[in-house]
């Protein structure tokens, strides 16, 4: 691996956490420039086995990698991303390369200028690998397989044969299989908890506004935000910090700090835990509902107070649907309008965003004076609990290869805290994390913890006691314990 | 009895998976039909809500 003996070998590098790697690179047990290539290499050979891989920045990497060498041989420590690598979703542009949104008809698109995101983790001298792959336009028009993507059909590293999930297909797969130690990814309505639940990473979805989105492709600008896919809690905590802020060129910025306050954790016997039963006994497939059990109770066992819960009723798919879609049309007129549409891989996406230019600005509005309402009922929900809990996906991931199974699954007729959370929380700009809660058959599932604006700390502290306690985070692609 | 191959056996033997997949994927029409319907369908799901006269839209204009 290298000159250096360090306490990471091949088998755990990979794998490492952000606070592991930083330990090692400030105790001069591996140098940067090794750790740099170690995943530059990773990512370049092994990326494409799972359609990740978009571009890589490998020779630039290494200039950097130098660079931050300098600085610590000569003992100048930065913050905790100093020296460690990552990759980013080519929804976020990078000065002078490609940036191709994951379509064809942007494939040639190149910008002059850093997204801000890229420009604060470049500042903290981490270091920049590549870009991911991803669902081509995020999936705006609704795709209906997963070779909606200029890589093609996006692999989970957990079993090649199934998806990685979208739309951030390349930040799951690349994160999960060790082929960097955290990516950005961006979430519009699932786009950071689904291919994080499927690919066995932890994913957080900041509070709308808490990132700057100055640079990544806009889909909707009242829903996109701009979020990490990392090895753990605790890690995502440690990059929302550095990406965190208010940036006056991002017009949705709320101007608000996050700082990651891990000491400062609230006491979770203190917490108020919103949660049904029904969402882990009965809404999940069959085969999932009792690993589903067994998440529960683990986040029963944190001494936290657990309060029977329900969403407010709502018809959150129809409502995120036009918003996304008329806020889509817009963003994308010129290219719907020239007929460039139709070089989209997927044909649901072509005839989606073609049909999305038919929503009247009737059912915009609508649409967004519903979403006020859901606002002010998740207010009124958010002063009876601090939090909520649920599974982040209820089915296994689609195959890879063939259109999507679209057979509506059989569901209990009574609902509880799931049904629409992702959509209702994505409409609300709350924030979420999901962290790999159990294993169904080789793959991974996910736990979702939903709570209030700006409420990240929360959220990741009980993503962190959650992992403290379970080692399904710690888990490598074919090498399962039990 | 002997085994023949007549053609309703030939397209379950052979045909039955890639024929299955090529049979699964709509036509452009009708993709282009079904998401016409699927907006039509939303704009009815959200004309049913009632919402009261003084809520206003969830974004704000910045003079």
């Amino acid at each position: 691996m290298g000159r250096h003996k360090t306490n990471l070998d091949e088998s755990t590098l990979a794998f490492a956490t952000i606070g592991e790697l930083g330990a090692a690179l400030r105790k001069h047990e591996i140098s940067c420039l090794e750790l740099t290539k170690y995943f530059g290499e990773r990512l370049e050979t092994q990326g494409p086995d799972y359609n990740a891989l978009a571009l890589s920045l490998l020779k630039d990497a290494k200039k950097a990698a130098k660079d931050v060498d300098w600085y610590i041989k000569r003992e100048r420590f930065g913050g905790p991303l100093q020296g460690i690598p990552f990759a980013v979703k080519d929804l976020l542009s990078v000065a002078d390369y490609p940036t191709t949104w994951g379509a064809k008809p942007f494939a040639e698109q190149v910008f002059d200028y850093d997204a801000k995101v890229i420009h604060k983790l470049r500042s903290q001298k981490a270091i920049l690998l590549g870009k991911l792959s991803m669902v081509e336009l995020a999936g705006g028009g609704g795709y209906k397989s997963a070779s909606a993507s200029l890589q093609g059909p996006g692999r989970n590293p957990w079993n090649k044969q199934y998806w990685s999930g979208g739309s951030s297909s390349g930040s799951g797969a690349a994160v999960g299989a060790g082929l960097v130690p955290f990516a950005l990814g961006s979430e519009t309505s699932g786009s950071i908890l689904t291919p994080a639940s499927y690919c066995g990473v932890s994913g957080l979805r900041p509070t709308y506004g808490l990132v700057s989105r100055f640079g990544a492709m806009a889909l909707s600008w009242t829903l996109d935000k701009v979020g990490v896919l990392a090895r753990s809690a605790e890690d995502c905590g440690l990059v929302l910090h550095e990406i965190a802020g208010a940036d006056d060129d991002d017009p949705g910025s709320a101007h608000k700090s996050f700082y990651y306050t891990p000491q400062y954790y609230d006491n979770l016997k203190d917490l108020k835990i919103g949660y049904a039963e029904i969402d882990f006994a009965e809404w999940p497939a069959e085969g999932l509902r009792p690993a589903f059990a067994q998440a529960l109770a683990a986040v029963k066992s944190l001494g936290a107070g657990m309060v029977e819960s329900k969403l407010p009723d709502f018809p959150y798919g129809p409502i995120i649907s036009c918003i996304i879609g008329a806020e889509a049309s817009s963003v994308f007129e010129s290219l719907i309008r020239s007929g460039r549409v139709d070089q989209l891989a997927d044909q649901g996406q072509i005839e989606g965003l073609k049909a999305s230019m038919n929503y009247s600005a009737l059912d915009y509005l609508k649409a967004m004076r519903i979403r006020t309402q859901i606002q002010q009922a998740f207010r009124e929900l958010f002063a009876n609990v601090d939090l909520l809990v649920a599974p982040t996906k209820l089915d296994m991931p689609d195959k890879a290869d063939g259109l999507f199974d679209e057979t509506v699954p059989k569901r209990p007729d009574t609902k509880g805290v799931v049904a629409g959370l992702v959509q209702a929380s994505n409409l609300c700009g709350l924030p979420a994390l999901t962290v790999p809660c159990g294993f169904v058959g080789g793959l991974p599932i996910g736990l979702q913890i939903v709570g209030r604006p700006f409420s990240e700390n929360r959220i990741l502290a009980l993503g962190v006691e959650f992992q403290k306690r379970t080692n399904f985070h710690r888990q490598q692609p074919g090498k399962i314990a039990t | 009895m002997p085994f023949r191959l007549n053609r309703r056996r030939w397209v379950l033997l052979m045909g039955s998976a890639p024929l299955l997949a090529q049979t699964a994927a709509p036509a452009p029409e009708q993709r282009s039909d079904k998401a016409k319907t699927d907006v039509e369908q939303v704009s009815q799901k959200l004309a049913a809500v009632d919402v009261p006269i003084n809520v206003e839209p969830s974004f704000r204009f910045t003079a």
